[in-house]
């Protein structure tokens, strides 16, 4: 079973707690839509990843057998906390790479597609990332770290990073200088000039500082949430693959091989000569989020879907160390044909007219 | 200690001191780098001093998987971006790297990282020839060579085991290959790189 499943209810009840303390701060954190596109985002991350987890720990653990160097002590708690920190610095740069490569970026884009900041934009997790990931860990398993640790510490510092998407929580004193908080991770998700690049660490903010990859919130110029090509969508499955689509078609109208390979390669804001006289500049005072209307039918559709998808989810994964690979092939794709069928019925002409009249 | 510690003590010397030379390829410092850090280990395990065979055996795997194809690239198209900049140099060497370990370390198939490493200095040395730069061809046909020498297991006498006839003839190979001639494309024209910028 997958240790995933005991946060999913704490990860509800958080989202809950935000959502009532917003309401008495008198904040308007959450929109239904945009809440409703990160979880769904979130499930079909969780489906993909029963399969694309295990190459990552299929790798893993034949790279520890094969070239592993170190025998570690489980019961000695340095070895977690050296694990940890390891981990910790190897994710900086898994987050690094997934921001400052193209290509890497088309896996990461879906988690920063959120126009908001709050506690379900962390559940907006990429269903491609896996990939890439595994390779950054390599040195642990060099080092000689079980299976078991590298599970564990994986999932630490994927579950720290849960409560730093929060707009209620401020600046937090010295523990800035060290850890990565809501205050920093703002910065992280903003499209502010400032913003861009910035703020890559999971639980310690240190190596942004040692890299050179830190910045500050800033008092006068709050983050501007999202990205500056938006998704304009509120389908999951396509969160997860405009971008790669945009890269090939850039690619395809691109001429010569060393531009068409920089399309893949360099920064996601590297535009091709002959596309640079037509390219958008960001203009923060223009930026409008992304809305489509939503009757009360509507909202009601989309949250039926979102707790089937839940359901299923759970369902999913309390069965699936049962099933064969092709059964939990054909499950997840079961439910995420559905969720792209829900997807292209948020935005489907007919649909909008009707919640317009 | 042994033989085979000294060679590789050899080879670590001259990867180390290419990696510093700030005039030579990006792709070419690099995989002197990745040469190096095989050769570093190398070191420490046959003098006995450190020994961690298994990190050796992988790091050697990377060498042969990956470093000698962008040793291919910085001598087979030398102003292009992956020969002469950082990031895209990199970029080369991970992913050859992965599919290295895919292959050769989680496979177990050597004789992807045989071959492409054969491949790649034979590409060296057939483009070395044709551009009339023998200084180059001689450390290409050096390293070509001694990587026979080693897959056949042949030894010089009792003196060189196959292992330390590949890391002298590498070591040579490679200080023969830092003083081949840049072409002239390759003083003249910058990587074209001045619009990269990144965003989000």
């Amino acid at each position: 079973m997958r240790p995933i499943l005991y946060f999913i209810p704490f990860f509800f009840l958080l989202i809950a707690i935000e959502m009532w303390v917003a309401h008495r701060r008198g904040l308007k954190l959450y929109r239904l839509q945009d809440t409703i596109t990160s979880l769904n985002i979130g499930m079909v991350s969780q489906f993909v990843n029963t399969v694309g987890g295990i190459i990552t720990l299929l790798m893993y653990s034949i790279i520890v057998d094969r070239f592993g160097a170190f025998t570690w002590d489980l019961k000695n708690p340095l070895t977690w906390i050296i694990a940890l920190v390891l981990y910790d610095f190897f994710y900086y740069w898994v987050h690094r790479t997934g921001h400052e490569v193209n290509i890497l970026w088309a896996a990461h884009v879906v988690h920063h597609s959120s126009e908001e900041f709050n506690l379900s934009t962390a559940l907006r997790q990429s269903s491609t990332g896996f990939y890439f990931r595994w390779v950054f860990y390599i040195p642990l398993a060099l080092l000689g770290f079980p299976v078991q640790v590298f599970i564990v510490v994986g999932l630490i510092d994927l579950v720290y990073q849960y409560w730093v998407h929060t707009q209620l929580i401020g600046r937090l004193g010295f523990l800035e200088l060290f850890l990565v908080t809501p205050s920093n991770h703002r910065v992280h998700h903003g499209q502010n000039d400032y913003c861009i690049d910035k703020n890559y660490g999971g639980i310690l903010s240190i190596w942004d500082r040692m890299f050179g990859t830190y910045a500050d919130e800033r008092e006068d110029e709050k983050p501007m949430y999202g990205v500056r090509k938006p998704l304009h969508s509120w389908n999951p499955i396509w969160g997860n693959v405009h971008h790669y689509v945009a890269i090939y078609k850039q690619a395809r109208a691109t001429s010569g091989w060393r531009n068409k390979l920089m399309c893949f390669f360099a920064g996601p804001g590297w535009v091709p000569p002959e596309q640079a006289a037509h390219a958008e500049t960001f203009e923060p005072s223009k930026f409008v989020r992304f809305s489509t209307p939503s009757p009360q039918w509507m909202k009601t559709l989309a949250i039926a879907s979102s707790v089937v998808g839940t359901v299923l989810l759970v369902h999913f994964l309390v069965v699936q160390p049962n099933l064969t690979m092709g059964q939990r092939i054909a499950y997840s794709a079961a439910v995420m044909v559905s969720y792209f069928l829900i997807g292209l019925a948020w935005l489907h002409p007919k649909v909008l007219k009707a919640a317009h009249e | 200690m042994n033989s085979l510690a000294i060679t590789d003590g050899l080879l670590l010397a001259v990867t180390a001191y290419l990696a510093l030379q700030r005039h030579l390829p990006i792709a070419l410092r690099l995989a002197c780098g990745v040469f190096g850090v095989a050769a570093l280990l190398g070191v420490l395990r046959f003098s006995g001093v450190y020994p961690l065979p298994s990190w050796h055996q992988f790091a050697s795997m990377l060498g042969a998987a990956s470093a000698f194809p962008l040793l291919a690239v910085a001598v087979l198209w030398p102003d292009s971006l992956a020969a002469r900049n950082t990031r895209f140099a990199w970029i080369v060497l991970c992913i050859t790297a992965v599919i290295g370990v895919i292959v050769v370390g989680v496979g177990q198939k050597r004789i992807y990282s045989d071959a492409l490493a054969l491949l790649s200095l034979l590409a060296v040395c057939i483009a070395l020839v044709r551009t009339r730069q023998w200084l180059g061809a001689l450390g290409g046909i050096l390293m070509l060579a001694a990587l026979v020498l080693f897959a056949l297991k042949i030894s010089a006498g009792s003196l060189l085991v196959p292992g330390d006839l590949l890391h002298i003839g590498m070591a040579a190979g490679l200080l023969l290959m830092s003083h081949m001639k840049p072409t002239e494309t390759v003083m003249t024209r910058k990587p074209d790189i001045d619009s990269l910028s990144v965003v989000n």
